[in-house]
């Protein structure tokens, strides 16, 4: 699998978790159609590493439940890509400011139960992946996703740095 | 109304009245959980100390910790670690960065992971002074990517006393899992006439009245059993929990102080003379040996304080058993804990003067120096990795850096 049909397989299996969260809204709601995120600025660089939107074109216009926007970003060092960031739009209806609703889109990403901890004022949950462990986030409606390899030599840093991008 | 059937009006009324609000019966375990977690998440400048004894019958000298830190958030914090009142070093964790500076330099030696050191690059911007060179002359060496890991929850108690400031850093989470493994969590009260702890063993602070303060014991679970031990369940044996009293003291919903003794005394020595003679019989040794047991008890102290030494021995035996079966060891011990400035402004920056950059990956409060000495091969031995005294929870939920 290429680098970037990684990146999006990791885009689709988040954007699919709202698809288990039930009782969340309404049936409109439980089937949109999924757009490129716009109006979200990823500082670039962000802290050492050159961020690039990348092409997320084979989610558009597919049909997810609760989310209606999605960005993904690349990150990366001489070429090499170190982390990816993605950022996901979930709807009104979804409820998505809920504890409840969070919580249950939460423990569906990693591979570990994901474990809640304090980054400045931000409550961020981590978890691992495959060789990677993985950050994630909420502000307002936007779910926030950063995976990083796991030999990334300052993985604290770039989630402090991620943390403070504005939607 | 007639007799009975006032009698069964007031029964009913009194399933109403007690009946929970949403149905939901929360109790005083779950709230002690909910005070831990809202504390967790809050800046505090805290004091944690651990307490060791010796031990007379592995002749290991006892030791008394102290952590005194500030905690910005969960990736940063600072702490200076004192050994029995004399200053020992300073840690400084801020995202990646790990900042050491030995206050005391023959409190290095313990933490270096000798295998880890021949491995590392231990070379300076200032030629000819190598890594180790400026830890001895006391002065700061700053590595900007060997910040423990923090995100390993609860440790098994065999863990505890080689990190320091780990150990201060994750007491909250030690205390929830001792909550959980707990029978049951009692709001104290001077007038309770069924406490948690007989006034043989009560010695924690009483909360003054008016001051807010509440103050929670942990119940320990029975003791195990008598019963014939053909078999090797761990559960046949008394562990920490049943040794462990236990006392949060909570403030406006924030656990402001947290007591732990894991000992033996009073009537819970009583309880535990009372189990062992069971277990002689039940498991049918020599009544020779019966003797001896009965021999030893008549010389239980009569004096509280050497009663507690007393006890001590006694679980040292006990640990001397649970090693030779491969069960975790008691671990004996006095812990507190104590908050302040929960909630404020608390900052924790890097130090800026006088610092040398380097590696500290040898240092076992790294996870690549933790890594290897779980491997057997922590050098420069002493004591600070050998008082450790064991038992307990593992967290099963690890979770990687960052």
């Amino acid at each position: 699998m290429s680098s970037r049909s990684s990146l999006l397989a990791l885009a689709l299996a988040v954007a699919a978790v709202g698809g288990a969260c039930g009782n969340g809204g309404t049936p409109d709601a439980q089937a949109t159609e999924v757009k490129a995120l716009q109006g979200v600025t990823v500082p670039n660089p962000l802290l050492d590493l050159a961020s690039q939107p990348e092409d997320v074109s084979v989610v558009e216009g597919t049909k997810r439940p609760f989310v209606e926007a999605v960005g993904l970003y690349s990150l990366r060092r001489d070429d090499l890509l170190q982390a990816t960031l993605q950022i996901s739009r979930f709807t009104e209806e979804s409820k998505a400011t809920t504890a409840k609703f969070r919580n249950s889109v939460v423990t569906q990403i990693g591979s570990t139960t994901p474990r809640q901890f304090r980054m400045g004022s931000e409550r961020v949950y981590l978890t691992t992946g495959r060789r990677q462990s993985v950050a994630v986030w909420w502000k307002g409606h936007y779910l926030f996703v950063l995976a990083t390899r796991d030999d990334y030599g300052t993985p604290r840093a770039l989630l402090r740095s991620a943390l403070e991008i504005k939607v | 109304m007639s007799h009975r059937t006032r009698f069964v009006a007031v029964l009913v009324a009194l399933a109403v009245v007690t009946l929970p609000a949403c149905g939901e019966r929360r109790d005083d375990r779950d709230r002690v959980l909910d005070y831990l977690r809202a504390t967790q998440r809050l800046a505090a400048r805290y004091v944690y100390v651990d307490e060791r004894f010796d031990n007379v019958i592995t002749g290991a000298r006892g030791r008394k910790t102290e952590v005194q830190g500030l905690r910005e958030d969960d990736f940063k914090f600072k702490a200076r670690v004192l050994f029995n009142g004399d200053d020992g070093f300073d840690e400084v964790v801020a995202d990646d960065t790990l900042a050491m500076r030995f206050l005391d330099p023959a409190t290095l030696a313990p933490l270096v992971n000798k295998d880890q050191l021949a491995k590392v690059d231990l070379e300076t911007e200032i030629e000819g002074v190598s890594v180790l060179d400026v830890l001895r002359s006391r002065r700061w060496v700053l590595d900007k990517s060997a910040a423990p890991s923090i995100t390993v929850g609860a440790r098994k108690a065999s863990e505890l006393g080689k990190d320091p400031v780990l150990d201060a850093i994750t007491a909250l989470q030690y205390v929830e899992q001792a909550v959980h493994e707990a029978q049951a969590i009692e709001r104290w009260s001077e007038d309770d006439l069924d406490p948690a702890y007989s006034s043989s063993e009560e010695d924690f602070p009483k909360p003054s009245e008016g001051s807010g303060v509440r103050r929670y014991d942990l119940v320990r679970p029975a003791l195990p059993a008598a019963v014939n031990r053909s078999g090797r369940d761990e559960n046949a044996f008394p562990t920490t929990k049943q040794f462990r009293r236990m006392a949060v003291y909570v403030k406006d919903n924030r656990v402001i102080q947290v007591r732990e003794k894991i000992d033996l005394r009073g009537k819970r020595l009583d309880d535990f003379i009372n189990y062992n003679r069971a277990v002689l019989k039940a498991n049918d040794v020599d009544p020779r040996a019966r003797a001896q047991f009965d021999a030893g008890v008549k010389l239980r102290p009569k004096d509280p304080r050497r009663e507690i030494e007393f006890g001590r021995t006694i679980l040292a035996g006990l640990n001397i058993t649970l090693n030779s079966l491969g069960v975790d060891p008691v671990l004996i011990r006095n812990m507190t804990l104590d908050f302040r400035d929960l909630g404020s402004n608390v900052k924790v920056d890097l130090p800026q003067e006088e610092t040398v950059s380097g590696n500290l990956d040898f240092l076992s409060v790294t996870d690549s120096g933790k890594a290897a000495a779980q491997t057997g091969s922590t050098g420069g031995g002493s004591s600070a990795s050998t008082t450790t005294e064991p038992a307990a929870p593992a967290d099963t939920t690890a979770t990687s850096a960052p």
